[in-house]
Order: C-alpha cells, then structure tokens, then sequence
C-alpha cells in the first residue's frame, strides 16, 4: 500500500510540474487532515466487524458547530474542545450500546445522521455559528518544521489509535471482536464494551476532527463538509481494512485518505474538474475493493 | 392461521400508517383528494427508490448507490430529451438495469459485501454525474414533461406508471421462480444453495431491480421538475431505507413484500406531507423519519430476541 502511494507521488511527481513542490505537498497534508482524523479513527468500527458509520458527516458537524457555539459564547477555547469531546464521547457511547444490542450498524448511523442533523437545524435554525470575534487562528497559522498545526494532529491520532489497537488489551479484544465475535464471546470478551469502545474512538475521533475544521474556518452550520461521510469510508476500503472485521490498521486508512487526496489533487492540477476527479476517485475504489476481495478469498483457502 | 400471519406481517406498518394518517386528517376534513395527493406524489421518486432498495434488503443484500443512480438517470435522461419524453426514460431505465444487472453480478461473483461495492458506486455515479455537466441541466422545452403530471383524480400518470412497476415487481416477486429465489437466498443463503437455488441470478436481478428502480425514478423527477442536478437526491436513500423497514421488511433478508414497502412509503408520505402541512421545515421530517427507523428497527430486534427465546412454541406452530 505504501508501494502505492510510492508510486503516485513518482508518477504525479514526474508528470506534473508543481506537484511535489513542499507548498504543494503541504497542501496536499492539510487537505488531508481532516478525512484523515476521521477514517482513521473510524478503522477500530470496522475492524471490531461493525461496517461503518454512515453518519461521520453529521457527528463532525455537530462538533464543529458546538465548538463554534462555546467560543463564540466566550469560552476558553481548550475548555470548549473538552466540552465537545465529552458531548461527542455520550454521542458515540449511545450510538455504540444501539448497534451492539443488535442493531444494524448502517441502518443505526444513517437513522442517527438523520437525527443529528434535524436537531441541529433546529437549534441552530440554518444559520452560520461563528466564533464571534474570538478568534484562535492560531491552529490555522501554527506552522512546526514547516507543517501546519492539523498535519500534527493526524499523526498523533494516527499514532495513537494505532497504538491502541495494536498494543494495548482494549485493541486486541476489539480486534478479536471483529475476527470472530463467537469466541471472543467465549473467552469473556464482552461484545457490547468492545463495539460501545470503537464507537466512542470514532466519536472522540470526530470531535477532534470538528474542532480542527472549524477553528480552520471559523464558522460552521449545518452543510458543514457534507462529503466526508463517502471520504472517510473510501479511506478505510482504499487502506484495505476488512469490511469483515478483525482486519486491518488505522495507519493503512490514514495512507488511504492520502492516497485519496494525492490523486485527487494531481486531478486538479491537470486542470480536470472535480466530478472527473470524484469518477476516478470511485473507480479505484472500486478496484481496489475488488482487487482485495480476489486476494482475500485466494489466501484464506 | 391466515389472518394471523396477514397481521403480523402488515399489522405494526398499518397501525403505524393509521396514526400518522389521521393526524395528516386532522388538517384535512376528510379522505378526499386534497389528501390523497400529496401522499401518492411520493410514489414515483421515494416509492420507486424504497421498492428498489426493499427488494436488495429483501434479498439479503443492501444497494447504497440508489441516490447516486437516480441523480445520474437524472442527467442522463434530460440530456438525452431531443429523443422525446418516453425514449429518454426508456433508454435511461434500460441503462439504469444494466448497470445493476453489471453491479449485482460483481457482488454475487467476487463474493464482496454488498454495502462496499454500492458504497464504491455512490462515490463513482456521483463523479459520473457531475462529468455529464457541472451545473443543473435544464429541460429546454419544459411541456415535454407536462404527459407525466395529467391528473385523473388523485393519480397522476407518473403515479400510475410508479404504482404499475410495484405491481409488476410485486408480482414478480410472488408468482415467478426466480422471484422465490430471491426470498431464499435473502433468508439463508447456504440453505439456498444447497436447495439449487441459483443465488447469483437472484443476486444480480435484486441489483437489476434497484438500479431500474432508481434509473425510473430518477427520470420521471427530472422532467417533472424540468431540470437534473448532479447533487440532488441528497435525502433520498434516508427515505428509501426507512420506507423499507418502516413498512416491515426485515434488515435480515427473506423477509417482507411490496405491500410491506406501500406500507411504508404512505407512512413516511403522510408525515412529510403532515409535516409540510404545518408549516414545519423540511429538517423535522427528516429528524422524524430517523427517530421512526430507530424505533423500527430497535422493535425488530426485541421481536427477534423474544422469538429466540420461545423456540419451543415455534416448531409447535405450523411452519410459516
């Protein structure tokens, strides 16, 4: 997979001028950081055999639209982002004890996307939530070793979910969870916790991704990002984690959502229209599922 | 014994379709046409849309990419509209049927989740959508299509072809070998196999149905409306589901009928319309639809575990 992105950036590299200048690169990061934070943090519900969430877009709107909503009431900023991360983590820990009583993950998340986002319309009546002046525009200006601010927090939470899934005990029973939720069951893993947990790591995950992208902006509503539900999933499938469960790694999603972006922005800058690049975008998608599909039923027999 | 499976099947739709029914009268003083509309309206754009993902769901499958589909024969129809109004639905459904005859039998061979080639699909119609044109196409002579919205009563010509393809479908799927077959692999797919049923044919006629469905539905919107937009359609697949399984088809496949979908679509029609009635913002309808999905499915699954538990007194009853 890194082959991949190897390769894309060579033949990007090689046919575009302008590609792989670091202004463009770095675009090309920050573009990323968002759906990045977002797939990845939505690989421990896949890989714990629950699908995916049909509802990202809608649950990162709802952060985005809190945070701007507590800042623009004068809150400490860092105060607002716990706020969000708290409210968020409820959200994730509803929506997880929903799907692991037994209902369909997909059907539960496009109902919940439906619900998040008639709620918010409501509080929010369809109008812009600015911060009102209390800017913290230092997220969008904070450079480090040339990087802007959200690439870092990509990697950390690239870093850390990872981390989480592969090392730790939680990881491991999710992952187990996923690959086989009989014999997990048997060996007194409790299913329930286990998909409750991915769901809150998708939701924490989500939370942080709002905060970035409206301290980006400055504002948000309730048409904030509407693509990212389709994104984030590509990034997941592109990565190669098993739509079955028990398989796969937060990381391989992040290289994903590059991926995803790398093409997408080399699209551009041959001058195609986003529509072409969004076609492109489902055909590898496509492809690789497929591609997957064929290796995966060659290996496991 | 008859009616008590009658009742079990299409009861809870209908004492839900009652309830919102009547609160949709009293705004209106009685059944009349007044009311009739607007719930029939939703027939050809949600109807066709539910009955093309119920049959997926009923065939243990799940198509996400009816929105996407109905964009594109959207565009694909105005774009085609020098032919005539009835040409270009046509070239368009036949093209919609392909393409998931092509979709469904990709799934049933390389044995992929359903979920994650349609996902696959949305994404690429979408881009396909917007490579037909960037901007909304409009239809230039906007009487073409004036045929689809002659009214006889409350039934309107686009109504009455959407009501036929449901007949059709239902009958189809009741009457016809194949259409059996896709009650049995939906139900258990290994039990399907080992009884020779043909599972990938009835795998890529589910998809041929939804992709027709949604390519139909797509069409007879963007004339009706006089224009196709590559973005429309947004809410589209919240509905379709919803009417699904609001109605009675079971997420776990083999389960449920075109009644059950009727059902479904006159329950989700009413709110909207009694929604609309009061002046209330498109959003509440959608925040009810999702509330009334969460509530049908959480049922489901409760009735599900109270029947695991009572096995005895399911094979003391006749087989269903």
């Amino acid at each position: 997979l890194a082959l991949v992105l190897v390769a894309v950036t060579a033949v990007g590299g090689s046919l575009t001028p302008g590609f792989l200048t670091s202004n463009n690169l770095r675009a090309i990061l920050l573009n990323t950081a968002v759906t990045g934070i977002v797939a990845v943090s939505m690989t421990p519900i896949t890989m714990s055999g629950n699908f995916v969430s049909l509802a990202s877009s809608q649950t990162v709107m709802m952060a985005a639209v809190l945070f701007a909503a507590m800042v623009g009431a004068g809150w400490n900023y860092l105060l607002a982002a716990a706020a969000v991360l708290l409210a968020l983590s409820v959200l994730g820990v509803i929506e997880g004890m929903v799907v692991s009583a037994g209902l369909n993950t997909l059907v539960t998340t496009l109902a919940a996307g439906a619900i998040i986002f008639g709620a918010v319309s409501g509080l929010t009546r369809g109008n812009d939530v600015t911060f009102r002046g209390h800017t913290i525009s230092w997220i969008r200006s904070a450079h480090f070793l040339g990087l802007p601010a959200p690439v870092y927090f990509l990697f950390g939470v690239t870093i850390i979910v990872s981390l989480l899934m592969h090392t730790t005990v939680l990881g491991r029973r999710i992952v187990l969870t996923g690959a086989n939720s009989a014999a997990a069951h048997i060996s007194g893993i409790s299913v329930r916790a286990m998909t409750t947990a991915a769901f809150v790591i998708a939701a924490a995950g989500a939370a942080l991704a709002g905060v970035l992208a409206c301290s980006q902006v400055g504002a948000a509503n309730v048409q904030f990002l509407p693509t990212l539900t389709v994104n984030a999933i590509a990034a997941v499938l592109i990565g190669g984690t098993s739509v079955a469960g028990g398989r796969g790694s937060p990381l391989r999603s992040a290289v994903g959502a590059l991926i995803i972006s790398a093409i997408v922005n080399l699209m551009i800058m041959h001058g195609l229209s986003t529509g072409r690049a969004e076609a492109v975008e489902g055909a590898i998608l496509l492809a690789v599922v497929a591609v997957l599909r064929v290796f995966e039923s060659g290996s496991g027999r | 014994m008859r009616i008590n499976r009658a009742f079990r099947t299409y009861g809870p739709a209908l004492v839900v379709f009652l309830v919102a029914w009547s609160l949709l009268l009293v705004r209106y003083t009685g059944i009349n046409q007044g009311a009739m509309y607007p719930v029939l309206n939703n027939f050809p754009l949600l109807g066709l849309a539910a009955l093309g993902v119920g049959v997926t769901i009923i065939g243990g499958e799940l198509d996400l990419s009816i929105a996407s589909v109905a964009a594109v024969s959207g565009m694909l129809a105005v774009k085609m509209q020098a032919l005539g109004l009835v040409p270009a639905i046509a070239v368009t459904c036949a093209a919609g049927i392909a393409m998931g005859a092509l979709q469904g039998y990709l799934i049933a061979r390389l044995k992929i989740a359903s979920v994650v080639f349609t996902v696959g699909t949305l994404v690429f119609l979408q881009g396909v959508g917007y490579l037909i044109s960037e901007h909304a196409l409009l239809v230039r002579n906007l009487a073409l299509g004036d045929p689809l919205n002659r009214r006889f009563g409350p039934i309107s010509i686009s109504i009455a072809l959407s009501l036929l393809v449901f007949a059709g479908v239902g009958i189809f799927l009741v009457l016809t070998r194949p259409g059996r077959e896709i009650y049995a692999s939906g139900g258990d797919r290994r039990e399907a196999m080992t009884a020779g049923v043909n599972v990938r044919r009835a795998v890529v006629i589910c998809f041929a149905i939804s992709g027709g469905c949604g390519a139909l539905a797509g069409s007879v919107a963007a004339f009706e409306g006089g224009s196709a937009d590559p973005s429309s359609f947004s809410a589209l697949l919240l509905g379709a589901v919803s009417a699904a399984l609001v109605g009675g088809v079971r997420m776990s496949g083999g389960y449920g009928s075109v009644i059950n979908i009727v059902l479904g679509v006159c329950v989700l029609a009413s709110v909207a319309a009694g929604m609309a009635n009061q002046g209330r913002p498109d959003y509440v309808t959608q925040l009810v639809t999702g509330c009334l999905l969460i509530a049908v499915i959480s049922v489901e699954s409760v009735a599900m575990r109270v029947r695991k538990v009572r096995p005895a007194r399911k094979i003391l009853a006749a087989p269903d």
